[in-house]
């Protein structure tokens, strides 16, 4: 082989070869590391990526999902053009339409429901990416619905909502300032968040001691672990205020640092004494002396963590664990000082980069005062007080209640009906809408229910700012052109903007404009930032304390008991301290004696949205269950056995996987399977009262054997 | 110089990162009947919370003293003297899977054309001063290419320390 063969087969970059490198970013699990992708580039296409060196979050390296960023996206079945339909809805019978086609139909289309129903009657949706909600959020209010839908429904969002409730604010962990324990709780690192996952190794290299907790036996148990412990699922409450009882019985909280920055010491203390070892021991499975052991590495350690997860927050009892847990660092005074808890005040898109942005007062400042009250007002009004979002879990239950308004139309970017419980109901539901709009990269099963479908395109094929941990702040430029006649979604949204004539120059002008809007007080020119290709620096000094003003909670400390739930307390039950309840979808019964844990991160996948990409598929081609070698045995099922996952909703059938990630009496499943869609036999009314999050990860099962079908 | 593929097995955790880069490196599409040049694995002992559970990630070897090139009729497969890698021309591979018979890792696959295929260490890469595409992407670092005397040195130390061990119990 001569020496440019073997150059270009070898995909050496350089002028003999003719490959390029350009600088994006992966856009597929946003919005936390979004790692800089090194794009090998010839004829402009991309032949090859890598991670960028040096970058603020991957530091060159990707994930297993980032690797594959190539077959994702040259996926054979990406939109190519506007789509408009012509066969029934779901039988996915489409013909060609131009973009100004496209766009003089959805604003008809609109505008007729806006007109006949008002402007609420329209549900703005949005999926993953999460890179275009600002904009998104924005044209909802411009258009005058309050009525704007995310997927984080379902995801983080209990999370924000425990931390807003108890910190204040969202708080971020310092684990590279070394605490003498980190305990993880549900936390898998590893697997879900690598750059994480790297700094529980690099704190683990340097002396550190890693508690995990969770029910599964996970990469980050079995790899980085001093102590773990394995409750039953859904029983972390329980073990959260046993552990902060034996805490204060042993004299290990922090009563100076309470006295100055807590509130609601003496109802948490007197809800907390209710909890006993014995019963702890009964119900989480955790033996005795494990529960002690924890208790005396978070009471007695100078300076502790106690991360959560957001796992913990997708049960029905999920906000209140939620709150249970990160009590714990407020008890033992482990807040604001190196190797414990610090704010993360918000940048954009969910980045803490420690810079101030706009982003917040553009994506809400439109929104609609005087229209009528959001999909789930009613029912979650803790979660309509505390974001500019409409609850998506009541929504399903919402378009058909008499009491409300209809809804008409919709109005979708990237959205997945499998993370809906009992996910037909929403095509049920595009079925009768009078507009459904769905734009995506490619064509999902909620696409094939639209009338007019939209071709959008990924990170490669646009220029996006992000900004990242560390103040720094980058300015993409597309690597490839966009393929077929797709668009990135920004300019989807401005484009229906103008189609619509709304009142709103600023979203009409579209995203370069709105994007020196938003960061307008960072010192740094935004089109030398796009011009440098790679992140930049932004100097923002040390940030504001956390103590120096009142925190943002009604009575400006961390409350242990939350007044702001204290206001739904009488009407409906909610409970202002984090006391733990059942979190099962139905009580006990012989017809279901095992538990479901659904929801987990797979290293291939995120959702559904990989599962077509067939590198990654590959890696673990059936949806597998796992399923603890001794419920195996008890129920004859064999390594590879097909099996049948039983809820009382109904059956999916998947292979069975043998193996100890799942304790005895459980079995681990994951979701976003077309073919095996767990979330379709979740009952859709298994919510969290506090937040509406889906009990995805505490359901009544059984397991069966599957029928051989010939 | 001459280098090692070193997985670190505290540090792997299976996730398939190194496979996928390596198909993207090398154009591999097993679905069109490409043969993969990595693989990743999980291995469980036990049923208990503590057993250990290994994971792992394999391809060629680029052993030392290959037996896949005595293996090989046609003469396709040789060390390269720069690099130490075991490379391969396969014009003249007539498909026997003689290779791969040798082989204790069954590293060497067979493509679409019948002829034998395999890991060539990413050579154009590392003879650029690049680290080959499933050292480059793997996540926690736990996958690297030494060269022989650094392979060594760490040996040696691992001995050291064991020994050391050893006699303080």
């Amino acid at each position: 082989m001569n020496d440019l063969r073997a150059m270009t087969k070898g995909k050496l970059p350089g002028s003999e070869t003719g490959i390029e490198i350009r600088h994006t970013i992966c856009d597929i699990c946003t919005p936390g590391p979004q790692c800089g992708i090194d794009a090998y580039v010839k004829d402009g296409v991309v032949i090859k990526v890598e991670g960028t060196p040096g970058f603020p979050t991957n530091q060159g390296a990707l994930c297993t999902k980032g690797a594959a960023n190539r077959q994702y996206i040259y996926r054979p079945d990406r939109i190519r053009t506007p789509l408009r339909r012509v066969g029934k809805r779901g039988e996915g019978r489409f013909e060609p339409i131009s973009w100004e086609t496209a766009m003089e139909e959805i604003a008809r289309g609109l505008n007729r429901v806006k007109e006949t129903y008002g402007p609420e009657s329209v549900a703005f949706m949005t999926g993953y990416p999460k890179w275009y909600r600002p904009w998104l959020q924005r044209l909802a209010f411009s258009f005058g619905s309050p009525n704007y839908f995310t997927e984080s429904s379902t995801c983080h969002k209990s999370e924000t909502m425990s931390w807003r409730l108890t910190y204040g604010c969202e708080m971020r962990q310092d684990i590279l300032g070394m605490p003498e324990v980190l305990v993880g709780w549900g936390c898998n690192p590893l697997v879900s968040a690598y750059p994480m996952g790297r700094s529980y190794y690099q704190y683990k290299e340097q002396g550190g001691k890693v508690v995990i907790i969770d029910p599964r036996r996970t990469p980050t148990a079995t790899q980085c672990t001093d102590l773990f412990i394995r409750p039953r699922t859904g029983t972390d409450g329980y073990l959260a205020n046993t552990v902060a009882r034996l805490i204060i019985e042993n004299g290990w909280a922090d009563m100076e640092f309470i006295q100055a920055h807590v509130h609601g010491f003496p109802a948490y203390r007197e809800m907390v004494m209710g909890y006993t070892v014995e019963k702890a021991v009964e119900i989480t499975g955790v033996p005795e002396e494990e529960i002690r052991e924890l208790a005396r590495l978070i009471g007695t350690a100078k300076k502790a963590i106690v991360q959560p997860s957001n796992g913990l927050s997708h049960h029905k009892n999920g906000l209140s664990t939620h709150r249970a847990v990160i009590c714990l660092n407020a008890l033992t005074g482990n807040v604001n000082k190196p190797g414990t808890l610090f704010p993360a005040w918000d940048t954009a898109a969910d980045m803490s980069a420690g810079f101030r942005t706009y982003e917040g007062e553009f994506a809400t400042e439109r929104f609609p005062q005087k229209a009528r009250p959001r999909v789930g007002a009613g029912r979650f009004p803790l979660w309509c007080e505390m974001f500019y979002e409409a609850q998506a879990m009541d929504l399903l239950r919402f378009w058909k209640a008499e009491e409300s308004y209809p809804i008409r139309a919709m109005y979708a970017h990237g959205v997945n009906h499998r993370m809906y419980p009992e996910s037909s109901g929403l095509l049920e539901m595009a079925g009768e809408m009078e507009l459904v709009v769905a734009a995506d990269l490619f064509m999902t099963d909620f696409c094939r229910h639209a009338d007019i479908v939209l071709p959008a395109c990924s990170s490669f094929e646009r220029g996006e700012v992000k900004s990242y941990p560390g103040g720094y702040i980058n300015y993409t430029s597309p690597a490839i052109a966009p393929l077929y006649e797709s668009r990135d979604d920004v300019a989807i949204i401005t484009m229906t903007a103008n189609a619509l004539g709304l009142d709103d120059p600023l979203l009409r002008a579209g995203y370069d404009i709105s994007v020196k809007h938003i960061y307008r007080d960072v010192p740094l020119d935004l089109d030398e930032v796009k011009a440098a290709g790679l992140p930049s620096k932004v100097e923002c000094g040390a940030g504001r304390d956390y103590f120096a003003a009142p925190l943002n909670t009604p009575t400006g400390k961390i409350e242990l008991y939350s007044e702001r739930i204290a206001k739904y307390e009488a009407d409906y039950g909610l409970d202002p301290l984090p006391v733990f309840s059942d979190g099962f979808d139905c009580p006990p019964t012989a017809e279901f004696p095992m538990s479901l844990i659904t929801g987990g991160r797979l290293t291939n996948a995120v959702h559904s949205r990989l599962h077509d990409v067939p590198w990654l598929r590959d890696l673990r081609p059936e949806p597998a269950a796992d399923i603890h070698p001794e419920d195996a045995r008890r129920l004859g099922i064999a390594q590879g056995d097909e099996i049948c996952l039983v809820t009382r909703l109904g059956r999916i059938r998947v292979k069975a996987n043998l193996s100890a990630i799942s304790a005895p009496g459980e079995v681990n499943f994951y979701h976003g399977y077309r073919e095996a869609n767990v979330n379709e036999i979740i009952p859709k009314e298994h919510l969290d009262p506090y937040s509406g999050f889906p009990g995805y990860k505490q359901l009544r099962c059984r397991v069966e054997k599957a029928e051989v079908t010939m | 110089m001459s280098y090692i593929f070193v997985l670190d097995t505290k540090r792997c955790i299976g996730c398939g990162a190194c496979a996928v880069a390596c198909m993207d490196q090398n154009d591999l599409e097993p679905r069109q009947g490409d043969p993969v040049f990595r693989r990743c694995f999980t291995v469980e002992k036990g049923e208990n919370k503590y057993d250990p559970v290994t994971y792992m990630s394999m391809s060629c070897m680029h052993c030392k003293d290959a037996p896949c090139i005595q293996g090989c009729p046609s003469g396709c497969l040789k060390k390269d003297p720069e690099t130490g890698f075991t490379v391969y021309d396969n014009t003249n591979c007539i498909g026997c899977h003689s290779c791969a018979m040798a082989c204790p890792f069954a590293a060497p696959g067979f493509g679409r054309e019948g002829k034998m295929v395999k890991c060539d260490g990413c050579i154009e890469r590392v003879r650029q001063g690049l680290q080959p595409a499933c050292v480059k992407v793997c996540p926690y670092q736990a996958l690297s290419l030494v060269s022989q005397e650094e392979f060594e040195q760490r040996n040696r130390e691992k001995k050291a320390r064991l020994l050391a061990y050893t006699a303080l119990i």
